[in-house]
C-alpha cells in the first residue's frame, strides 16, 4: 500500500496544465516573432525565440505523463512519475527563465512541487 | 483532515500574497499625482525600463515585476490618482484573487478521498475556462471584451485555481502525517 497521492497528482497536474498551455501560447507567438526576425535578416535570434518555445511545450508532456503515473497506486509507479515531473520541471523552468514566460515558471514551480510530494511520499502500511 | 503544518503554510502564503496585492494598489496611490507614463507594451519584455528606474523603491520593483508580466495596456488597467495599475485589469484580478483563494480553500470539503481528485479538477477547469473562451476570443477577434468581464474571469482563474494548489497540499500533508499515538 502506498500513501494518498492524491494531492501530489493534483499539483503536479495543474503545472502540466499550465506549462501545455504556457508553451502553445508561446509557441503561437514565438513563431510569428521568429518569422518576423527571421525575414528581417535576423534568423539566429528569430530560431532562438522559435527553439526556447517549442522545447517549452515539448517538456510539458513527459510532466503530464509523469503526474498520470503519480496517480496510480503502486509505489514504484509514483517515484518514477515524481523524478519525471521534477526532471521536466526543472527543463521547464529554465526555458521559462530564459524566455521569460512567466505562466511557464509557474507551471514548472508546481511541477516540481508535486514531484517533491510524490516523490517523498511514504509507503503506509 | 488538514495537518497542523498546514495552517502555518496557508497563513505565510496567504500573507505573501496579500503583501503583494497591497504594493500593486499602494504605488499608484502612493505615489505623486500623475507620476507614471502610459505603460503600454507587450508581456516577457521590459519596455519601460528608464521611467520605472526613476520610481522610489519599493514601488519600481512592483511596475518593473508589472513591465515582465503584464502588456499594461493603459485602457486596460486601473488607475489612482491618475497613475495606471502595474499590471492590466486582467492580471489586477488574477492576483487579487490569489489570497482570496488561499483563504477560502480551508472550506472545501470532500465526502472521500477518491472524489477529491476529480472535483479538485473540475473547479479548476472551471477556473481557467471562462479567462480562457475570454481571451481566446478576443485574441482570434470574435468580440472585445469588456474590463468588468476582463477582472471577473481573471478573480475566478485566480482564487479558484489558488484554492485548488492549496487544497492539493492540505491533501498530500493529511496523508503523510504521522497518525497521533494514544
Amino acid at each position: 500500500m502506498t500513501g494518498d497521492a492524491t494531492g501530489a497528482f493534483i499539483i503536479s497536474l495543474i503545472g502540466g496544465i499550465l506549462m501545455l498551455v504556457s508553451g502553445a501560447m508561446s509557441v503561437f507567438l514565438g513563431s510569428i516573432c521568429g518569422a518576423t526576425f527571421a525575414a528581417c535578416g535576423a534568423t539566429g535570434a528569430g530560431t532562438t525565440i522559435m527553439l526556447i518555445s517549442s522545447l517549452g511545450l515539448v517538456a510539458s508532456i513527459p510532466v503530464l505523463i509523469g503526474s498520470f503515473f503519480i496517480s496510480r497506486s503502486d509505489m514504484d509507479s509514483i517515484r518514477k512519475g515524481s523524478m519525471l515531473t521534477l526532471i521536466f520541471g526543472i527543463i521547464g523552468l529554465i526555458f521559462g527563465v530564459w524566455g521569460m514566460m512567466f505562466l511557464m515558471i509557474i507551471g514548472s514551480i508546481l511541477a516540481l512541487v508535486g514531484g517533491y510530494m510524490g516523490y517523498t511520499l511514504q509507503p503506509t502500511a | 483532515m488538514a495537518s497542523p503544518k498546514t495552517p502555518f503554510l496557508r497563513q505565510s502564503l496567504c500573507i505573501v500574497t496579500l503583501v503583494f496585492v497591497l504594493l500593486m494598489i499602494g504605488a499608484p496611490l502612493l505615489l505623486p499625482v500623475h507620476s507614471i507614463p502610459d505603460l503600454t507594451g507587450s508581456p516577457g519584455i521590459v519596455d519601460n525600463g528608464p521611467a520605472i528606474r526613476s520610481l522610489p523603491a519599493p514601488w519600481n520593483f512592483i511596475y518593473h515585476f508589472g513591465d515582465m508580466w503584464c502588456h499594461q495596456r493603459s485602457d486596460r488597467s486601473f488607475a489612482i490618482h491618475g497613475n495606471q495599475f502595474p499590471v492590466c485589469i486582467r492580471c489586477s484580478g488574477i492576483f487579487l484573487g490569489i489570497p482570496i483563494g488561499i483563504l477560502l480553500s480551508s472550506r472545501l470539503k470532500f465526502q472521500t478521498r477518491q472524489n477529491a481528485a476529480g472535483m479538485l479538477l473540475i473547479v479548476f477547469i472551471v477556473a481557467l475556462l471562462p479567462i480562457m473562451i475570454d481571451g481566446v476570443g478576443q485574441g482570434v477577434g470574435l468580440w472585445e471584451s469588456s474590463n468588468p468581464v476582463r477582472f471577473i474571469t481573471g478573480l475566478l482563474a485566480g482564487g479558484l485555481s489558488s484554492a485548488v494548489v492549496m487544497k492539493g497540499i492540505d491533501l498530500h500533508q493529511a496523508s503523510t502525517a504521522k497518525p497521533a499515538h494514544p
